[in-house]
């Protein structure tokens, strides 16, 4: 007989972009803009000042030194590269997503997989959601 | 060799962040003891660490999944330091609240370093460890910070750095996926998404990207029967948003992200493999890189030196560290069916060099290009001991 644990959903409040930046997510940037340096040369450097801010400049570093392989993250990837510059450029304030209920309507679906207990195996996805998804 | 390990075709280690053994196993003190000895080794409840006044502050199962530890508790060296060794000498393990107290000088906030998880509230990683194996002795690498204690996790050494800057490439011992890469060997980085990234930054994503891939990679791999012999993977370090606009919580656990969504992942890393013919012939590691700067009762022991020096200007503690000795005790967790149901390890002293030794001997065998301390590091494929597959691993309903 196999055990089944249920694993309670955290709750939409644990959300929150708007959070300090911390001194982990700090210096993971500083590694990430080394590897760009390294790769593209002297580029604009950013210094978030929550977890939106550094999440969204994180993803566009990682697209930069770790292209995705498939032709649609790739085409994300080449669209989000930043123009080569000389001068830091500020970041952009990102508002908490938590203000947003409608957010939640577009579960990616693996998620939607995982709450209703389903294979972990992700569903088929449309065109849209897998270029969302590869942009991951 | 065992059944399990000729059986067994791939080892995923998945490193959690900055919570100790106390603080989330240490109310299963002696679970899955045998005739009363060898059970899990947590708090009885008597624990205590001194506040400013001296007054015994002692350990409570109050802990929360969020919001408690905010501020970060301080985990660079130096303040690790001082939770191992503040109590004076002699007296081990008493520094944690007057460590936490120096970051906001307010005595209500600092007691809550002493808390840890009721077990019922960690449904995931309370089953895995009293379903499967359980390390009483694993512990941090270094008595400091993330990036040093994830080095050794993938190097074998932290090539005497103690901190946060690690510009390691070309240095002299090679991360564990090039030295399988060169024997031609299988191995994958799977960090959550491109918003989250990989902690594993200069020193092989910008030269090796056909070692990476993402979650859902990871996902699809393990339904595929794809997964590559060794897979390290990495939790989702930020709140984001995606392009799509649906939203992703933190699930690595460091305060002050939701511990539930931490629990969410392990289980859905669990169930990729439970759920699919991969799982006979695989192990999962659950193990965590550093305690958090929150307490644990058990003393780091010394171990064999690593061969590099950290200068006082690095420790910040006006002494030399020669890596001798172990951070604090953090959870570590094999599941695998070959394990039988509620294995403790005792007796034996783990650390994240442990990682690197073990896939190297797994699958390389004589390797002698590595640290001293990886060399000397136990391993822990001979746990894999059960006469046959279980039938009866549980599974995790999300």
């Amino acid at each position: 007989m196999v055990k089944v644990i249920k694993v309670p959903k955290t709750p939409k409040s644990a959300y929150d972009p708007a959070r300090k930046v911390s001194n982990l997510l700090k210096a993971h940037i500083v590694q990430l803009e080394a590897a760009r340096q390294k790769q593209y040369g002297l580029m604009a450097i950013k210094r978030p000042r929550n977890e939106g801010q550094a999440s969204a400049y994180i993803a566009e570093l990682t697209q930069l030194v770790h292209p995705a392989k498939d032709d649609a993250a790739a085409a994300e990837a080449a669209a989000l590269r930043p123009a080569v510059s000389d001068e830091p450029e500020p970041v952009p304030d990102v508002k908490p997503a938590k203000q947003s209920p409608a957010r939640r309507k577009t579960k990616p679906a693996r998620r939607r997989a995982a709450a209703s207990g389903g294979s972990a195996q992700p569903a088929r996805r449309s065109k849209a959601a897998r270029a969302g998804r590869a942009k991951r | 060799m065992t059944l399990g390990l000729a059986a067994l075709k791939h080892l995923v280690v998945l490193m959690m962040e900055n919570r100790s053994f106390d603080h989330m196993l240490g109310g299963l003190n002696g679970v899955n003891a045998v005739n009363g000895i060898g059970g899990i080794d947590g708090l009885t409840g008597a624990e205590t660490n001194p506040d400013v006044n001296g007054t015994p502050v002692k350990v409570e199962s109050k802990a929360q999944y969020q919001g408690q530890l905010d501020p970060d508790p301080d985990h660079h060296f130096a303040a690790v330091n001082k939770q191992i060794f503040g109590g004076g000498p002699g007296n081990p393990m008493q520094g944690f609240v007057t460590s936490y107290f120096d970051q906001q000088h307010n005595l209500n906030q600092a007691k809550k370093i002493m808390y840890y998880f009721q077990p019922d509230k960690l449904p995931v990683l309370t089953n895995l460890a009293t379903e499967f194996a359980v390390f009483n002795r694993w512990f941090a690498s270094i008595p400091g910070p993330t990036l040093c204690n994830r080095a050794f996790a993938h190097y074998g050494t932290s090539f005497g750095n103690v901190g946060m800057e690690l510009f390691f490439a070309g240095k002299q011992f090679k991360s564990i996926y090039e030295r399988l890469l060169a024997a031609g060997v299988s191995s994958r980085v799977y960090y959550f998404d491109a918003a989250s990234s990989t902690l594993e930054v200069p020193n092989i994503l910008a030269n090796q990207p056909q070692l990476f891939g993402t979650f859902s990679q990871f996902v699809q791999d393990c339904a595929n029967d794809q997964l590559p012999a060794y897979s390290f993977i990495e939790p989702n370090y930020t709140d984001h948003a995606d392009a799509s606009g649906a939203t992703w919580i933190a699930s690595d656990q460091h305060p002050d992200h939701h511990v539930r969504e931490g629990e969410r992942f392990i289980a859905q890393v669990y169930n990729a493999l439970r759920r699919n013919p991969v799982w006979t012939k695989s192990a999962l590691l659950v193990v965590y890189d550093e305690h958090g700067g929150i307490y644990d009762h058990v003393v780091p022991p010394a171990v064999v030196t690593d061969g590099f020096v950290a200068q006082p200007a690095a420790t910040g503690t006006n002494e030399a560290f020669h890596f001798d000795r172990l951070g604090v005790r953090v959870p570590a967790i094999l599941a695998s069916p070959w394990i039988p149901k509620g294995t403790v390890v005792n007796g034996r002293v783990f650390e994240h060099a442990s990682i690197p030794a073990t896939v190297t001997d797994w699958q390389i065998g004589l390797f002698n290009d590595r640290s001293p301390r990886e060399k000397n590091a136990e391993t822990f494929l001979d746990l894999l001991t059960a006469p046959a597959p279980r039938a009866d691993c549980i599974e995790f309903q999300l």
